[in-house]
């Protein structure tokens, strides 16, 4: 056990688990402090989370929403560690999603498409509309070495203005001035047998979308001569260049490819999540991306499990807002996501307490 | 008082590796005294516990006859001990006064900064060591050698005792190391005691009193230097007797395999950074170029590997030119390239041993096919790599590159681009801070290409290997080739001479 726990890679790995342990520890001291019983806020957090009440799962509804939820998380947590494997930092997977939001729920409204058709056409609209939205930030660092948080973060600005625009003038619902028409039903991700499998849920097939992107990732950057390229460049620029890789063009694809992955967590949220774009909102998603890359170690797995972990908190804690006796802050949640993020970017700290720890017993048991 | 600083069986074992294993050290008072070791023997953890910065597992440290705890650096300089560390520690954009007062600045009775009570106190110490040190000069302005005398005034200006230089010689040109030394030897003669970090044999013979050797952790002995000789030390640091000698038959030079024609690169100034160079290299040859740091070799290499693009001129491989390639065709046409900053340049440091042992080939059959990574393939090919070149690591193929010692990356290097087989193999500084051993393999590894048929570009500035690995040497000086002379019709001093810009070989 010992042995096993001495080892840096298994240190790593266990790290996150620890953020998450400590964020729950936390957690229980704030319900606490609002004089509620941790146990009742765990079993409102779980009922809300999975549907699970008194030790049982009486329908999949819940279930379904917090897939929903996690669905666009795990797509936007996989744009953003793409980039952090390849040395990118794209800060603006938010803006990118909008981008490819509006490109699909554009030709979700303005085409009447067999269903067959209709849906890869919003699909792959959305993953082209993303990347070409990441490419002027990457081309700005590939020719001109321009920072890309500064570039990427910009550009989300820019995406809101420029989907109100295209919303207002293009695809504007007759009903709200602030929201775009309605996808047509043949372009919709929603598909009626989910629907009534998950009693009633809007979860879709985004889900499908997100874990064959999980595994597209995992092989892309594992196994070919791509992905070895990208992080060498993401490594080592000039030993890259040294070995004659192309790293300007390394540079561009990368971020551009993250670009994609977040014009597809656009179009699952905006054809899945909801049926329309809503002008003047920046999705708090890509922000969210950057935790669950972290905390999933840039891993394709662990983006899968950290999307849905960070699903569960935000489906659940409406259920533990609403059903506490005493009144609870609405920051409960979110501190405990705080902490969490706080803890895993500080991992190093806890991999070097384990390791005191456990070369203090040691000499302990020596005497 | 016998001895200033005791470091009495001190053990310190790191996850893995006992790093120190009972090893013991003793530095009479005004004496050099040095600790002598391969990459790897325990030199640096050994001064970082007598610095303060580690904590023994085991054993005793006395300064001056007591026994003393070292918890920090700055319990270690409350004791007189101060440290030139091999990476200076300097604020470029200061003057060498502000650099030198840092931490302990002097004030006017307003609070402000004393700096002119300060530089008077530097100039005193310098005239008083003869270090020639200007103080309102700005480090970046000033040489390497005189930022290392800079380094030096920080331990003076704090009245440090004991002075630990760690591979200080590692970044000086052959004038600057000489002086160094004399300046050493000047800081005994007035009171202080050196403890000297180093793998070069020929310094210890020269300043230190008494050398004491570690290898792989142990502590093997100390020897008073002036009852031993170089040989013996070496045998010591390494455990097996080594050849200094570099053997190697005469060079049989057949066709031209580089061919480089007035080659020009200008820079941002007028001056160019390399100037109508010409030279050719055969096949079965050695060829050096030699200069001192900055005179434009290393953009002269860059230029034939492709990494820049030639203001004029040409570049022929084999008679095809490769001046307009792209840096892979030129690999691919047969270019091997140990680049002189193995981790800027040779290594992804977080690839492992396998991933960069593939770093030139990964795209190509068998490593690859359809763009997808043959793993097994290229385990097997970095273990039968790591089996022929003796690359040493913890965990061999899976060993991240980062965790292994300079003299095994450098293997790991050299196992990538000779295994290649390419018709040019061009090394720059490839034993720059490497031990006697790793030194003595890659030398043999040059000349083994070599007599395999190979054309062999070296790019060095020491000139020991300059005369003693190449067959024939261009001297660069300023981007300028001043002369090219055959190795076995030249010595130091006319190449020294010729690195300097003075004369060409032969204008008396």
């Amino acid at each position: 056990m010992r042995e096993w726990l001495k080892n840096e890679k298994t240190l790593d790995r266990l790290a996150p688990f620890i953020a998450v342990l400590f964020g729950l520890i936390v957690g229980i001291f704030l319900v606490l402090f609002t004089k509620n019983s941790p146990i009742e806020a765990f079993k409102y957090l779980l009922r809300g989370g999975i549907g699970l009440s008194d030790g049982k799962i009486d329908n999949l509804q819940k279930i379904g929403n917090l897939i929903l939820m996690a669905t666009p998380l795990m797509l936007a947590g996989l744009a953003v560690a793409f980039s952090f494997k390849t040395g990118i930092f794209n800060i603006g997977v938010s803006g990118q999603m909008l981008i490819g939001g509006l490109a699909a729920t554009y030709f979700g409204t303005q085409f009447d498409l067999p269903r067959l058709i209709h849906v890869p056409v919003v699909i792959i609209a959305a993953a082209i509309a993303g990347a070409l939205w990441a490419f002027i930030p990457a081309i700005l660092k590939a020719k001109y070495k321009v920072n890309e948080v500064v570039t990427t973060i910009m550009m989300n600005y820019i995406a809101l203005e420029v989907v109100s625009f295209f919303v207002r003038n293009l695809i504007q619902s007759e009903r709200f001035d602030t929201e775009s028409l309605r996808v047509l039903p043949s372009a919709t991700l929603r598909v009626e047998g989910m629907y009534e499998f998950f009693s009633r849920s809007n979860i879709n097939i985004g889900i499908f979308i997100a874990l064959f992107m999980a595994v597209v990732y995992a092989f892309v950057l594992n196994k070919t001569t791509f992905g070895y390229e990208l992080k060498a460049v993401g490594h080592n620029k000039d030993a890259s260049e040294y070995a004659g890789i192309n790293v300007n063009a390394k540079i561009l694809q990368a971020l551009m490819i993250s670009g994609g992955i977040a014009g597809l967590a656009g179009v699952s949220f905006y054809l899945g999540n909801t049926d329309h774009i809503a002008i003047g909102q920046l999705p708090s998603f890509g922000f969210d991306g950057i935790v669950i890359a972290l905390l999933g170690l840039n891993s394709a797995i662990g983006v899968v499990l950290a999307s849905l972990l960070l699903a569960f908190f935000k489906v659940g804690s409406g259920a533990v807002k609403a059903s506490l006796e005493n009144n609870v802050p609405n920051q409960l949640v979110p501190t405990m996501i705080a902490v969490i993020i706080y803890f895993s970017a500080t991992s190093l700290l806890f991999k070097d307490l384990i390791k005191k720890l456990l070369s203090g017993t040691k000499k302990g048991g020596a005497k | 008082m016998d001895y200033i600083i005791e470091l009495l069986n001190i053990t310190k074992e790191f996850p893995g590796i006992k790093a120190n294993d009972n090893v013991t050290l003793q530095l009479k008072p005004q004496t050099i005294h040095a600790v002598l070791g391969e990459n790897g023997a325990g030199k640096s953890t050994l001064m970082s516990i007598l610095f303060g910065l580690y904590q023994p597992d085991a054993g005793k440290i006395k300064v001056r006859g007591k026994e003393v705890t070292i918890s920090n650096p700055n319990v270690a300089n409350a004791h007189g001990i101060g440290m030139v560390h091999q990476h200076f520690k300097l604020v470029q954009d200061f003057t060498v006064v502000e650099n030198i007062i840092l931490g302990l600045e002097p004030t006017t009775k307003y609070g402000t900064v004393d700096l002119e009570t300060a530089a008077k106190k530097v100039i005193e110490i310098s005239d008083n060591y003869g270090l020639k040190v200007d103080p309102y000069a700005k480090i970046k302005d000033i040489s390497v050698g005189m930022q290392q005398r800079v380094e030096i005034l920080k331990m003076l200006y704090r009245d440090a005792e004991i002075l630990i230089f760690d591979e200080p010689t590692a970044v000086l040109t052959p004038q600057e190391i000489d002086e160094l030394l004399s300046i050493m030897k000047g800081l005994i003669k007035r009171g202080k005691s050196i403890l000297l970090i180093t793998h070069k044999l020929a310094e210890i013979k020269e300043v230190a009193d008494e050398c004491s050797v570690l290898q792989k952790g142990r502590y093997i002995g100390t020897v008073k230097v002036s009852e031993t000789d170089t040989q013996k030390m070496a045998e010591m640091m390494v455990g097996r007797s080594v050849n200094f000698s570099v053997e190697k038959t005469k060079a049989k030079p057949k066709e031209t395999v580089l061919q480089v024609k007035n080659l020009t690169l200008q820079g941002e100034t007028e001056k160019p950074i390399v100037k109508d160079v010409s030279f050719e290299v055969k096949a079965g040859e050695i060829f050096c170029v030699a200069g001192i740091e900055g005179n434009g070799q290393k953009e002269l290499v860059e230029l034939i590997a492709g990494l820049k693009q030639q203001s004029s001129g040409q570049i022929e491989l084999l008679g095809e030119s490769i001046e307009s390639l792209s840096i892979r065709k030129r690999t691919e046409a047969g270019i091997g390239h140990i680049p002189e900053d193995r981790h800027k340049h040779g290594l992804v440091l977080e690839y492992t041993v396998e991933e960069n042992m593939a770093l030139q080939t990964y795209y190509k059959p068998p490593l690859s096919k359809y763009g997808v990574l043959n793993k097994k393939e290229i385990r097997q090919l970095s273990d039968a790599l790591i089996e022929r070149f003796d690359v040493r690591s913890g965990k061999g193929s899976e060993t991240v590159a980062r965790s292994m010692s300079g003299g095994n990356q450098q293997k790991a290097i050299i196992a990538r681009e000779v295994s290649r087989s390419p018709k040019l193999l061009i090394a720059v500084q490839p034993t720059r801070g490497l031990d006697v051993g790793a030194i003595e393999y890659i030398h043999k590894e040059l000349i083994a290409e070599r007599d395999a048929g190979k054309a062999v570009l070296l790019v060095s500035l020491e000139l020991d290997e300059v005369l003693d690995v190449s067959d024939r040497i261009a001297v660069i000086y300023e981007g300028e080739i001043m002369d090219t002379v055959f190795a076995d019709e030249t010595d130091a001093k006319s190449l020294g001479l010729l690195m300097t810009g003075s004369k060409k070989a032969g204008e008396k």
